[in-house]
């Protein structure tokens, strides 16, 4: 546990040492906030619909960015080898980079939070907003940001080449992302639907963003992320 | 080890580890139900009403769900949906709500037996094979108690509790309340013009339009009686009314006081007589329109081959200025009242009647009086100051105990049926209005609803206005005084919308925008910017420590 904590402060604090994290976060910041905020005052609703509509997809393409380095760049610095002698446990590894990279995550949806107050502020004030959906959606988007991690830092795990990480993680997301989508489940047999449906991340998501918090959802996000770390120390075992 | 069996025993590891996930997964699914509910109406949980209905339930009652096991993708997840739903209801109903599912696939004599019950086959649109092919699905279910049944043909998930709930308390009430409606008949078919009100009304009530024949008393299994711009009522007519009230019966009144050639925009005041005997339950209707300069309706108009949208003040669009306390208006978002007049509380208040102002204008509402100019395109050359305008009530709701408005004076004669014995001698047959003997002066606890107006919930403007609310205002009115309060609350939750502020300038508008998108990006930056020096000390020292290393 304390190998964890130690490793998850490095690996935190090692986004902010290059310029990376922030270009990570004003693109990630602008491009969302842009995309949201130039319907807003046209929709005329006090709602956050269109953002939790956005960030699930373009985090299919930024997450994966970050967290191709993870493992490529241990292994190009030469420091996968110190890590791996030191006695630190293989799933001790994993959980410090997934942590860190889940705090960072969480530090950038957590930057949104001008969206909220934009809505408070202009919002009808006999109304009001309905905070549900947006605590809601907030919590989904944690969540379903820690499954792309996990995806991605497996990927990560895979290859050296961080490109070729990053199109898989993007891959592999994409495809739990969209599995359960009606124009691909038209094609498969009536009974194989419900559970592909399950499998999607996006229904899940939508299911938490509409303002309920269901234990079905909670335990199939944790099973996802659980799953590709569990997958990423095997990866990282069998390199050894 | 070698690599082969180090390989074989990862897969067998890892296949065993997603086994275990989706074990967990699938028993959670089907035995676990754990959920908290964020949204500020508890959408998402059976409402303190539907539990209260379904616990009260004295003998079981059976939901049969017809679903198709075969499904379009978008459907088969609202399956998920209504279980959930279906089982929520159960645990409340203390083994009183018994839910089965059918599907009526191949069953011909099930299918048969769906039509005969109102549950009929969707037709839907589905991708097989690379091609479009029609498929017929259920999505239905029936809802049945002793001998009584009803029907919710197609689910829809938007309103399934309420559907659910409605149906439950039809077949469970021992005599569905009945609603009439009263119009003027020879300018009004309800049943044409009103269709979305009536087939809304129609799902939990007996409700259809009648008319006051030669004298004929309103039958006294009326619960409530609906008068819709009605044009003026014989002397005897309006006694049968009092009487209706005197009995107990509930009133709702949608009176236009003022005339409104629609597509010439001329406006004469010609308020119906019932104006009378409402003054004398305590309200006044007056003979204005109000324009609200505040908070108006977007209307369309023609300018020769164009069409117009703008503002118009004399569609009142009421949102800040809903009751908030009372069950009726309490969750709706905005009522918009078209050409709507004025009320006001009669100068003698009959004692033991309570007024209540469900909807009013803002402060800078203004009063138009005879002769009326509707023209959108003039409104803006007038000057109105701060001391022309005020707030005006739009809807009163009276409960009490009235005093009858014939109370002291002989019953009218009904002048239809002493014309016909005139003429026709000894033909007409004897009336069986109120008799003198059944007549009374006071009524029960009872409530009397006014709002000047009959257009707001006439299809035309239903769509004109696009205010759902205008339907639920109306809809929650008549549950409330036909089988109490249980209902309004599932119903208005639903109907949540959270507009912006009106007043927000353009300027105001801009700078939420641009705080929003660049806010935060500029702080970051500032932030990493102000980093700079301290990352080069830092990476500058480990360098030394380096260099010193190597020496």
């Amino acid at each position: 546990m304390h190998n964890t904590i130690v490793l998850v402060k490095k690996e935190f604090r090692s986004y902010f040492s290059t310029p990376l994290a922030y270009i990570f976060l004003v693109a990630f910041l602008v491009i969302t906030q842009w995309l949201v905020m130039r319907g807003y005052f046209l929709r005329g609703q006090a709602d956050l619909r269109s953002f939790f509509g956005l960030v699930p997809i373009i985090f299919i393409l930024f997450i994966p960015a970050i967290t191709m380095r993870l493992w490529a760049e241990e292994r190009r610095q030469g420091t996968i080898e110190i890590l791996m002698t030191s006695p630190v446990r293989d799933m001790e590894a994993v959980l410090g980079k997934f942590i860190g990279g889940w705090i960072f995550m969480g530090l950038a949806i957590l930057f949104t939070f001008a969206l909220p107050l934009v809505l408070k502020y202009t919002v009808a004030p006999e109304v009001g907003t309905d905070k549900g959906p947006i605590i809601g959606g907030y919590i989904g988007l944690f969540l379903m940001g820690g499954a792309y991690l996990a995806i991605g830092l497996f990927s990560s795990s895979l290859l050296d080449s961080q490109i070729a990480a990053w199109i898989i993680g993007t891959c592999i997301c994409f495809a739990l992302y969209m599995v359960g989508d009606p124009f691909g489940l038209f094609a498969l047999p009536q009974a194989l639907v419900p559970f592909f449906q399950y499998l999607s991340l996006s229904r899940h998501f939508e299911n938490i963003a509409r303002g309920v918090i269901d234990i079905r959802d909670i335990v199939y996000y944790f099973s996802v992320i659980f799953f590709f770390l569990f997958l990423n120390s095997c990866m990282i075992k069998s390199r050894k | 080890m070698s690599r082969i069996t180090k390989t074989t025993n990862l897969t067998v590891v890892v296949v065993s580890m997603l086994l275990i996930l989706v074990v967990v997964n699938f028993l959670v699914a089907r035995h676990l139900v754990w959920r908290i509910d964020l949204t500020e109406s508890k959408i998402y949980t059976l409402s303190p009403s539907s539990k209260k209905m379904v616990e009260n339930l004295k003998d079981i009652v059976t939901i049969k769900a017809y679903i198709s096991q075969k499904l379009p993708p978008y459907l088969s997840t609202v399956r998920q949906d209504v279980e959930d739903l279906l089982k929520e209801y159960q645990a409340y109903a203390k083994g009183n709500l018994r839910v089965e599912f059918f599907d009526p696939a191949d069953n011909d004599e099930l299918k048969r037996k769906l039509m005969y019950d109102g549950v009929p086959p969707l037709n839907i649109q589905t991708v097989e094979k690379h091609t479009f092919e029609a498929m017929e699905a259920y999505f239905g279910m029936t809802i049945n108690y002793e001998d009584r049944k009803e029907t919710v043909p197609i689910i829809d998930p938007e309103t399934l509790e309420y559907d659910l709930s409605a149906a439950i308390k039809k077949v469970s009430m021992p005599k569905p309340p009945e609603i009439r409606i009263l119009a003027n008949k020879d300018e009004l078919d309800i049943d044409k013009e009103y269709q979305t009100f009536m087939k809304s009304v129609q799902k939990l009530y007996q409700a259809s339009p009648i008319q006051i024949e030669k004298g004929q008393k309103i039958h006294e299994s009326v619960d409530v009686l609906i008068i819709i711009s009605p044009k003026n009522f014989t002397e005897h007519e309006l006694f049968e009314i009092d009487q209706f009230i005197m009995r107990g019966g509930k009133l709702i009144c949608l009176v236009d006081a003022i005339k409104i050639d629609q597509r010439t925009l001329e406006a004469n005041p010609e308020k119906p007589n019932i104006a009378i005997i409402l003054a004398k339950y305590g309200i006044q209707i007056n003979d204005d329109l109000i324009e609200d300069m505040r908070s108006s309706g977007m209307a369309a108009f023609s300018t020769g081959y164009m069409q117009t949208m703008m503002q118009y003040p004399f569609w009142v669009s009421v949102e800040r200025d809903l009751n908030r306390e009372h069950p009726i208006t309490k969750r709706l978002s905005a009522l918009v009242l078209p050409w709507v007049s004025s009320l006001s509380q009669s100068e003698s208040i009959p004692e033991g009647v309570k007024l209540t102002a469900l909807a009013s204008s803002t402060e800078a509402g203004y009063q138009n009086t005879a002769p009326f100019d509707l023209n959108p395109f003039k409104q803006k050359n007038r000057r109105i100051t701060k001391d022309d305008v005020k707030r005006y009530n739009l809807a009163f709701l009276a409960e009490g105990e009235f005093t009858s408005a014939y109370k002291g004076e002989p019953i009218p004669k009904d002048d239809e049926a002493s014309e016909s014995n005139k003429e026709n001698e000894p033909a007409a047959p004897p009336s069986s209005g109120t008799t003198e003997e059944q007549r009374k002066d006071k009524s029960p606890e009872t409530q009397i609803l006014v709002l000047a107006n009959s257009l707001f919930v006439r299809d035309q403007y239903l769509y004109a206005t696009r205010s759902k609310d205008n339907l639920t205002f109306l809809e929650n009115a008549i549950d409330s005084m036909a089988i109490g309060q249980d209902l309004i609350g599932i119903r208005s939750r639903a109907s949540a919308q959270r507009p912006l502020k009106k007043e927000l300038s353009d300027a105001q508008k801009t700078t939420y925008k641009w705080a929003a998108i660049l806010g935060m990006p500029i702080v970051i930056i500032l932030f990493g910017l102000a980093r700079i020096p301290f990352i080069k000390a830092r990476r500058r020292y480990y360098e030394l420590l380096l260099t010193k290393d190597k020496e």
